[in-house]
Formats: C-alpha cells, sequence, structure tokens
C-alpha cells in the first residue's frame, strides 16, 4: 500500500481517538457518560443508529453478497421502515419517560431482578460474541488482501475504539459515529464513480446492468411463500419487522441511543431517520458489489478471492489439480467476457432473435464459470489446512470487495476506502462496547453487587467495564474467523434471542396481567424453542424472531394465569 | 437514575403521547416512501432484468 494511503488511515485513527479523548471532559457523571445527559440532537443520535447498525459486516459482506448473489438480501431491510414507525409510537417514548439506563432495567420495574437479569445476561452474553465477530471480519479480511499480521489488525481496529469509547462514553461514541458515516458513505459513493468510470468505453451503465440482470443479480424482490428460503419479500417484511423490533427495541447498544437524545420527539426522529434511508443506503451497498461483478465480467477475477487460501492451495499437494482449475477459468472467463460482448452489441443492433440467442449464451457462459469456480471452492475445502467450514460451504464472499479496492483502486482512494471499513468497524463496536458496560454496570454490578456507591465510584467502574469488553471482544475476534458468510452469522446470532427478547417485552408493556414468573420461564422457553427449530428444521433463521417472540408470550401468559393467585395475595 | 418498583401502575403507560409533537404526517411520509421505494426497486429489477 501506498505511503499516503498508510497517511489517510494514520490520519483517520488519530481524528477519532484524538476527538474521542478530547470529549471525556464532559462525561463527569453516570449519566453524562451513558446518556449524554439526554442532551444530544436527533440528526447525530440518527447518525449513531445508522452507524451502530452499519458494521464493517455491511460493506465487505453485503458487498461480497451484492457481486455473488445480487441485490436479493435488500428484502431482509423491508420491515424496518414499520418497525420503526411503530417503535416512535411505543417503546421510544415509553422507555424514555420511565428514565431507565437500560432497557432491561424496565423489567425489574415491571417484573422482578431475576427477569430482568436474564435478559441483561442474554443481552452481554450474545452481543459480547457479536462485537468479537465484528472486529474479526475486517481484521481477518485487511490482514490477508493487505498482508497485514492479524493479530496487529485486530489490536488496530479494537484497541483505538476501546480507547476513545471508555474515556469519551456515549458522547464520544456518538460524536465519532456521525464522522465515520461521512466517511462510510462518501467511500462506498466513491467506489461506484469508480466502477463506473471503469466499464469499457463500449460499454453503458445500461449495458452493464443488462448484462447483471441477465445473471439474475439485479432481482430485488420475491414473492416466494417458501419458509426455508431466507431472502424474500414475505420474510424481509414479517420476520424482517420482529428482528428490527427486537434489536432497535430490546438490544441496549440501539436503546442507548436514542436514549441521549434530548427530547422524546428527537428520539423519535432518530430512528425516523433509518426508515427512510436504511432501505436505499443497503440497496446502494449491494448494487456497489453488483458492479464490481460488472467490472469482473470485463477485468479477469482471481479464482479465488482469499489471496491466503489460494497460496496455502498451490504449495500443498492439490496444486496441480488448481492449476487446471485456474487454467479452465481463464478460458471460461474469456468466453464470459465474448458473450457478455455479444449479448450488448445484438441488444444494440434491434434484432430480438439475436438478442434473444446472445442473452441465452452469456447465461450458459456464466453458468460455465460458476461451474469452474464451484470445483475450485471445493478444492479449497479440502486443501486448506485448519479449515473448519462446520456444515458450510466454503465461500469467498468476504474478500471480493477489499480485493477490488486493494487491486483496481488508485492511490488515495485505497485509503479513503479502507478508512472506511475501519469506520464502519469501529462505529458499530464503540456503541456496543458502550451498551456492554451500560448493562454490567447498570443491572448487574450496581443492582447486585454493590448498589448505594457513590457516581463517582460507578464512573470509574463503567470506564474499566468498558475496557474489560473491549479486550474481551478483541481477544475472541482472534478465535471468530472461518464463520463462513460473516453477516449471516451475526444476523443468527441475534435471531437466536431478539425474538425472545422482544417477546418479553411485549408481555410487559401490552399484557397487565402477566407476571414474573411467567416472563422469566417464557424467555427461557422462547430461547429453547427457538434453538429446537434452529437443530430440527431448515426454517430461515429470519423466522426465529417471531417464533421465538410468540412462543415466549403464549407461554409467559399461560404460566401467568397458573401464577396470578399466589400473585394476588 | 431509576428506582426498581414492583408496582406496575408506576409504569409509563404504553400510548403516552403528553406533550409530543403530532409525528402522523412523517409516519405516513415513512410509510409512502417504503412504499415508492419497493415499486422503484421492482421495476428496477423488472426493466434490467428482462429480455
Amino acid at each position: 500500500m501506498h505511503p499516503f494511503d498508510w497517511l489517510i488511515i494514520v490520519g483517520y485513527l488519530a481524528w477519532v481517538i484524538g476527538d474521542g479523548i478530547r470529549r471525556s471532559k464532559n462525561t463527569d457523571k453516570v449519566e453524562g457518560y451513558f446518556l449524554a445527559g439526554r442532551s444530544l440532537p436527533w440528526w447525530a443520535v440518527g447518525l449513531s443508529v445508522m452507524a451502530t447498525q452499519m458494521s464493517a459486516i455491511t460493506l465487505v459482506g453485503t458487498t461480497g453478497q451484492g457481486y455473488d448473489d445480487g441485490m436479493r438480501f435488500v428484502q431482509f431491510y423491508f420491515g424496518l421502515p414499520l418497525a420503526m414507525v411503530i417503535l416512535s409510537v411505543t417503546l421510544v417514548p415509553f422507555f424514555y419517560r420511565a428514565g431507565v439506563f437500560t432497557a432491561y432495567e424496565y423489567l425489574e420495574r415491571r417484573f422482578d431482578a431475576k427477569t430482568r437479569a436474564l435478559a441483561s445476561v442474554l443481552f452481554l452474553v450474545s452481543r459480547g460474541l457479536a462485537v468479537g465477530v465484528v472486529i474479526s471480519a475486517p481484521a481477518v479480511v485487511l490482514s490477508i488482501v493487505l498482508g497485514w499480521n492479524l493479530v496487529i489488525t485486530a489490536i488496530a481496529i479494537g484497541v483505538p475504539t476501546t480507547v476513545y469509547t471508555m474515556f469519551g462514553g456515549v458522547q464520544a461514541v456518538t460524536w465519532a459515529d456521525v464522522k465515520q458515516m461521512v466517511v462510510i458513505v462518501g467511500g462506498v459513493f466513491a467506489a461506484v464513480v469508480m466502477l463506473i468510470l471503469g466499464l469499457p468505453e463500449e460499454v453503458g451503465i445500461g449495458d452493464a446492468l443488462r448484462v447483471a440482470g441477465a445473471s439474475g443479480r439485479l432481482t430485488t424482490i420475491d414473492f416466494s411463500l417458501d419458509p426455508n428460503e431466507t431472502y424474500t419479500f414475505w420474510s424481509g417484511l414479517l420476520g424482517g419487522l420482529f428482528l428490527m423490533l427486537g434489536y432497535f427495541g430490546c438490544d441496549q447498544s440501539q436503546v442507548q441511543r436514542y436514549l441521549t437524545a434530548k427530547s422524546v420527539d428527537a428520539g423519535r426522529r432518530s430512528l425516523l431517520m433509518s426508515a427512510f434511508w436504511k432501505i436505499p443506503l443497503q440497496a446502494l451497498i449491494l448494487l456497489t458489489g453488483v458492479l464490481v461483478f460488472v467490472f469482473y465480467l470485463f477485468n479477469q477475477p482471481p479464482t479465488l478471492f482469499n489471496r491466503a487460501h489460494e497460496d496455502a492451495i498451490r504449495a500443498g499437494s492439490h496444486a496441480g489439480e488448481y492449476a487446471q482449475i485456474e487454467e479452465e477459468f481463464g478460458e471460461a472467463f474469456e468466453a464470459r467476457r465474448a458473450a457478455a460482448s455479444v449479448m450488448i452489441s445484438a441488444r444494440d443492433s434491434g434484432d430480438a432473435t439475436a438478442a434473444a440467442a446472445a442473452r441465452a449464451a452469456y447465461v450458459a457462459s456464466q453458468d460455465r464459470l460458476q461451474e469452474v469456480r464451484l470445483r475450485a471452492e471445493a478444492v479449497a475445502a479440502v486443501a486448506v489446512p485448519n479449515l473448519d467450514l462446520g456444515d458450510d460451504d466454503y465461500n469467498d464472499v468476504n474478500y471480493v470487495f477489499p480485493t477490488f479496492i486493494t487491486t483496481q483502486l488508485p492511490i488515495g482512494l485505497v485509503g479513503l476506502l479502507i478508512a472506511a471499513i475501519f469506520a464502519a468497524a469501529m462505529s458499530s463496536i464503540a456503541a456496543e462496547l458502550n451498551a456492554l458496560s451500560a448493562s454490567t454496570v447498570i443491572d448487574l454490578y450496581r443492582r447486585h453487587l454493590r448498589p448505594g456507591a457513590t457516581d463517582r465510584h460507578y464512573l470509574v467502574v463503567s470506564k474499566l467495564s468498558t475496557a474489560f469488553w473491549g479486550v474481551f471482544a478483541t481477544v475472541f475476534a482472534l478465535y471468530a474467523a472461518n464463520l463462513g458468510s460473516l453477516i449471516e452469522v451475526v444476523n443468527q446470532v441475534g435471531s437466536y434471542f431478539y425474538g425472545s427478547l422482544l417477546g418479553v417485552f411485549g408481555l410487559a408493556i401490552v399484557f397487565p396481567r402477566a407476571t414474573g414468573t411467567g416472563a422469566f420461564w417464557g424467555l427461557l422457553s422462547g430461547m429453547g424453542v427457538v434453538a429446537l427449530v434452529e437443530a430440527t428444521s431448515e426454517i430461515s433463521f429470519i423466522w426465529y424472531n417471531v417464533i421465538g417472540a410468540a412462543v415466549v408470550i403464549v407461554v409467559g401468559l399461560a404460566l401467568s394465569a397458573v401464577d396470578r393467585p399466589a400473585d394476588a395475595n | 437514575m431509576s428506582t426498581p418498583s414492583s408496582d406496575p401502575s408506576d409504569a409509563p403507560r404504553l400510548f403516552d403521547t403528553r406533550g409530543d409533537q403530532p409525528l402522523g404526517r412523517t409516519y405516513v411520509a415513512v410509510l409512502i416512501v417504503e412504499a415508492v421505494t419497493l415499486v422503484a426497486l421492482w421495476f428496477f429489477s423488472s426493466y434490467f432484468t428482462g429480455s
């Protein structure tokens, strides 16, 4: 990488850390540290909400999905605007007026201490692991693509984030998020412009999109009712609605964002920013991946995007077989490039019959290239040492966009895009560390271990807790590599518990007769049934949220009906 | 800081609109923008995917 690109990355890191430490002067109380004294403007909180949800996995994994699978993934977010409206009407004013630091604090007011502690521990375990994955995603990819040491890369992401979050609290997190969103969106737009400029002279943007469309990569809406299909209109609208209600309504890393707003209306408006912009932004990121696919229609891509795996195969006993596959891949690429050019020319000629034949030939050439690539992936699955795939197929989609950045973009833009990947990772990690610390201190330490201490004591413990979670996440990140498509892993982790948490908050708020015993066992039952469904069926993970919420409410109400006579005494 | 209480009546109400600015038009705008976005995505997909 060119020194100028290094300068951009180092400058970005220094800017974020320096500004975070500068803001530590305004956080001398626990309420200031975790809630910014409820003083932040709606637009800053709104950008922080979006930055928290958009991790490096969004940039790296989603562009990879756009390249490999097209734009179908955009359906995953169809329930988000509806969820934001529902939360703006219900939970945002509800939490804000309850005067709580954490969402789980309310569960003790409504039910009992054990339900609050269980919800808090579930959040700490799942989010603590997830933040490790959020660090490992860019660390693994950048270390391989740029040839950096994995441990140093993980530390370069985890330590600066921990430092500014620890000293600056939620003020630093939020204002860093604002800057990071500018870097991320600017980086994506720069990549799109470069991709369009990088098309061959005879290929217009319309031609490029038609070629991508012919290979199925521009399919955005699928009305299939198959529950085993993850990305459909219905799973996105209904399953996604429950997932987003759970994530934005019950996950402390998001609840804490809008609790920092200076009024209820500011909190609402901060969420509604995502309602307006999330789907278009996600579509743009997926389209970036599709444009990378188009770029590699006319410029030969590597057979596998994971350079380290290619090197390992070439150095092992499968080297001969892989060399043969690479040769076939080169021939298949040339055939596809020619077929794509013929398809564009045939369409321009106006001859419908010739255009249809050329399109069919192009689709066949794409299938042939894909068949060769699958053979290469099959070799990688057996030839790469220490590759623990479990039940998953080999995939290298997370390496597509970083490979494009580092091999095709000019000096300066490489640094900007790498900084954007850092920014995306750090914005999510910082908010999650701050939320993990809040739940640890407010829900567990202050409630069970050391009640009645001074505010200064809790502030010191809060900073130490932030440091602990930062170190834990960074260390865990080193073990979280090779987990398949990382964006799905994180979404799956969330789906195991978001639905059940949503169910217990539903019991608390909508059903006055629900009791603490019903809520506690209902929550455990919801988690148990989701685990059972995951183990015994092929139902897509996006439906786990609906199942978990429904089980918690049904079991919770049933047990409450039995429990109520004793409660009434 | 909040004080734990076992009385559910202490809890704020779910649909509590005291002192709120009316955001009804914004909510309708969200739904209209989503509908328009989905229709636009469908047209985009159909236009470039069809032969």
